[in-house]
């Protein structure tokens, strides 16, 4: 064989493993990006459910539910609200909560866990939802009147001082994919994560001195 | 000469996928920079919107936070040239700095335009942000910047990111996000 042709026999096969590598880095980009884009739909989907009960807090169609607040931890919030609007001004008690001994076992994931929203009836029925998509992180916070920290895990049921205190509620929610992108070579890799924050000022809770 | 034309046409492969490759190089970086833009975005949101609801629970002026409101409004209100934080010494009825250390932090705050001309670095998860604020009067009718005291004012937060540039410039992308709010609304 000549020199000529085992030089271009080598280079052609260092051709074929440039175009192997970069078509794997193309695949993992473009998986990224897909897995990216499914994370945030997900958060989303979850941030705005959240965003809805926590502004109805307290509402009822002729003035405010009394109490507003019964649990307020880190991981657990409970509240009244009216929240179907309904006609006859019962108060439903929805919670949620933020399961962190309940993991999800249909997912590769180990971080996400369960996220609960429980719309209690006033005739004692209950719907449970249970939020399986990928949340590895629900956070809140409680701030007063003057927007400062007063804590993140309140006594249970939330002292009546406090709750007259209470006007501002922080909110993290992080949501990671259900699989790993793989970036190494050895199956190694990372979950895509994305973050949502947002301080809330609910309205029913602008005004204490009709609440009590 | 024989075994030299596979290795020219091997060549010109490699030169044609150099391109290929460069091409395929840009889509990566785009692709990685749109999810980087995309989650600090999301962040910068969240830190202005934390700003300003922090602003709303402070008291609409330095003049509305005794127990009676002022005699005349809006004309007792802080003059649009002195908004910002206060600071006098020689009265600490209306000195914001209270640790007395020749700065207004952002917890010595007392009223909504302490906020004016604020500005600071914040620390995050997702690197720094650069903030910036600014607050001044609005006219009911169309909200835009009034020269005289009205009873809304605007808040105004500019976030900037070193990582989020624009498009065909070195220069950051400005965020802005206002709110505006209303003495009556209070």
């Amino acid at each position: 064989m000549n020199a000529g042709l085992l030089t271009s026999f080598i280079v052609a096969g260092i051709l074929i493993v440039s175009i192997i590598t970069m078509n794997n880095s193309v695949t993992n980009s473009s998986s990224e990006l897909t897995m990216t884009q499914f994370t945030r739909e997900r958060l989303a989907s979850v941030s705005q459910l959240i965003s809805e009960d926590i502004q109805k807090m307290g509402y009822n169609r002729t003035g405010k539910t009394d109490p507003i607040l019964q649990v307020a931890n880190s991981h657990k919030i409970k509240f009244h609200s009216n929240i179907d609007n309904s006609t006859d001004n019962s108060v439903e008690v929805i919670t949620w909560e933020f399961r962190q001994d309940l993991g999800i076992t249909s997912t590769e994931n180990k971080n996400d866990r369960v996220l609960h929203r429980i719309v209690k009836n006033e005739d004692g029925s209950e719907e449970v939802t249970e939020i399986k998509l990928g949340v590895t992180e629900f956070y809140v916070a409680y701030y007063n009147d003057y927007g400062v920290l007063l804590s993140d895990s309140l006594t249970t049921p939330v002292d009546a001082a406090l709750r007259d205190d209470l006007k501002q509620f922080y909110i993290k929610l992080k949501v990671q994919s259900p699989e790993k992108i793989v970036t190494g070579s050895d199956g190694s890799g990372r979950y895509i994560t994305s973050v949502w924050e947002k301080r809330f000022s609910p309205p029913n809770l602008e005004e204490t001195a009709e609440n009590n | 000469m024989a075994g030299y034309g596979e290795l020219l046409q091997t060549m010109a492969a490699i030169v044609i996928f150099g391109l290929i490759l460069m091409s395929a190089n840009r889509m990566i970086q785009r692709n990685t920079m749109m999810q980087v833009e995309g989650e600090l975005e999301q962040e910068v949101v969240a830190l202005a919107q934390d700003i300003i609801e922090e602003s709303r629970t402070l008291e609409f002026d330095e003049n509305s936070q005794g127990e009676v409101p002022p005699t005349k409004i809006p004309d007792d209100f802080t003059s649009p040239a002195n908004l910002g934080s206060d600071k006098d010494a020689s009265n600490p009825e209306v000195d914001d700095d209270l640790d007395g250390d020749g700065t207004v932090q952002r917890d010595e705050f007392d009223d909504f335009d302490d906020y004016h001309e604020w500005k600071d670095t914040l620390e995050t998860a997702h690197g720094r942000f650069f903030l910036d604020t600014e607050v001044f009067y609005v006219d009911k009718t169309n909200y835009e910047k009034s020269e005289g005291r009205t009873t809304f004012k605007k808040i105004r937060v500019n976030i900037t990111n070193e990582f989020l540039k624009k498009s065909n410039a070195d220069s950051d992308t400005e965020y802005y996000l206002e709110f505006i709010r209303n003495y009556y609304a209070d």
